[in-house]
């Protein structure tokens, strides 16, 4: 009795496929319930300000899935709010570059920047913000302005007075 | 903050159990033979709970997982699918419980049940408690052991739970007693003899009426049947054919009115139907009563009291010690009756 190769290949390739979905779909329930735990531990270490083991926690998310952009944003605010600026601007540039449609990933580098008054770098930031960070944009590029004036003036007022001398 | 994701439940652990059941019942006929197997109602509880769970009545699996618990609470496979139904409802009391007598029953399973318990208790806002539960978990959950086991439940196939016969003691239990057609023999069939034709006697058959109804099928007729726990009796002037006053608190109605859980039982030392005496050397003591806090099912004759008690049916036959053998047959004669 011949069977038609046709129907048996389609029929193989179609049982390849539910396997394969079963598996897919039991490796994402694993990473979702590693997800949902480890943002438990985190909000219990925030609470208590275990701040080490907190951001062991980030990281551990983080590692989870790289390209989760609103994880690295959370983490980076954490950062940010430790004291810990050079980090977040780490995850925020992250969180920014994985979805540079995002204003808030966009606007939180560039406010961090601008706690470490790279004004200019901040400028750019903002910029790409679009609306939502306009107000800190006109703010930010009156201040770079009258700095710019400022260091000039006080260039020029040197140069006279080296020139008189 | 914790974002508020929706989360699949421990289904497939779940299914890999009661797959694990169905093997065992197909593939060891032998030994089944000898304990029967899982009975037909609790596996149509079981039935029910996962039919619900598929189509999202998680209320209804909730409530159908408690009977099956009800029926086999030493099942740690039941106390899962609990957890999982209450999950998905956010009851996370009721899941923290599940998990807690899961890793009560079957220790072996505490890692695995681990990181689910360490949510719940983070739920209820017992954080130092849930703090080793999910680290332990997330251990867990990456180990090659944990793996395996997901292997293996991906490769089971669908579990189908298919109503089968009742065992061979439940029939039984639950026959009508055979019907005896004898010939009812008479005195003399001979016209000429002296006894005549109209003298022709037959000799009276003794039926025992009474007796013939001593069957679960006769007592399941009963105008109220309950499960009851013994809580003591009242003293006084008590022999054998002056029974006591049993005093039962109702934990279940499985027929009947809503009676006063308290309820007051004549405690007969014997069934109705029996015209047999006392036993020599008959004398009441406390241990003739059953041990206090005892589980048991009564029949109640009639749902009103005699001389502030009530009866039981056919006597001391009218209650059975409420095991899981006697609540099988019960539920198996009561849902025969209902489908009538």
């Amino acid at each position: 009795m011949n069977f038609p190769a046709r129907p048996l290949t389609i029929g193989l390739a179609l049982a390849l496929c539910v396997s394969s979905l079963s598996f897919g779909t039991a490796a994402f329930a694993q990473s979702s319930k590693k997800v949902e735990w480890h943002r438990c531990l985190i909000t219990i270490y925030k609470s208590k300000n275990m701040v080490p083991q907190a951001c062991e926690e980030y990281a551990a998310l983080v590692a989870i899935d790289p390209k989760d952009a609103q994880i690295r944003f959370e983490y980076g605010a954490y950062l940010h709010k430790m004291g810990r600026v050079k980090e977040a601007i780490v995850q925020y540039k992250k969180a920014a570059d994985t979805n540079p449609s995002n204003p808030d990933y966009q606007g939180a580098v560039g406010d961090a920047l601008v706690s470490l008054k790279d004004y200019s770098g901040a400028l750019a930031y903002y910029q790409k913000a679009g609306p939502k960070f306009a107000g800190k944009l006109s703010t930010t590029s009156a201040y770079v302005n009258q700095l710019r004036q400022i260091n000039q003036y006080n260039a020029d007022l040197k140069k006279r007075q080296a020139e008189d001398e | 903050m914790v974002n508020d994701r929706k989360l699949p439940g421990m289904k497939n652990r779940f299914k890999l159990g009661v797959a694990l059941l169905a093997f065992g019942a197909a593939l060891a006929p032998a030994a089944l033979a000898q304990d029967e197997g899982p009975s037909v109602t609790l596996m149509k509880y079981v039935g029910k709970a996962q039919d619900a769970m598929k189509v999202g009545r998680y209320q209804e699996a909730r409530d159908e997982y408690r009977k099956a618990i009800g029926l086999a609470p030493k099942t740690p496979e039941y106390y899962i699918g609990l957890s999982d139904a209450c999950y998905q409802m956010k009851e996370f009391d009721q899941v923290a419980f599940a998990l807690q007598k899961v890793i009560e029953l079957n220790p072996a399973m505490k890692d695995e049940c681990a990181g689910e318990y360490g949510e719940a208790l983070f739920h209820l806002g017992r954080y130092d408690e849930a703090i080793p539960y999910l680290k332990s978990g997330l251990r867990y959950i990456d180990s090659p052991a944990a793996k395996a086991r997901r292997t293996a439940i991906a490769a089971a196939p669908p579990v189908h739970v298919a109503p089968s016969a009742p065992p061979e003691s439940v029939i039984r239990a639950t026959a009508a007693p055979p019907e005896k057609k004898e010939a009812i023999p008479l005195s003399s069939i001979d016209p000429a003899s002296s006894a005549g034709w109209h003298s022709i006697a037959h000799k009276h058959q003794e039926i025992d009426i009474n007796k013939a109804n001593q069957t679960l099928a006769g007592a399941i007729r009963s105008e109220g049947i309950v499960i009851a726990e013994y809580q003591g009796y009242e003293k006084g002037d008590i022999n054998f054919f002056h029974p006591p006053k049993a005093k039962f608190r109702i934990t279940k109605i499985l027929k009947g009115p809503p009676l006063n859980k308290d309820l007051p039982v004549r405690y007969e030392f014997k069934e109705r139907s029996s015209k047999e005496g006392a036993p020599a050397g008959w004398k009441f003591s406390d241990d003739k009563m059953p041990a206090k806090g005892s589980s048991w099912i009564i029949f109640l004759e009639w749902c009103a009291p005699r001389d502030g008690m009530f009866d039981t049916y056919e006597g001391s036959f009218g209650r059975l010690p409420a095991d899981d053998e006697n609540l099988n047959k019960v539920y198996a004669e009561l849902e025969k009756h209902s489908n009538r």
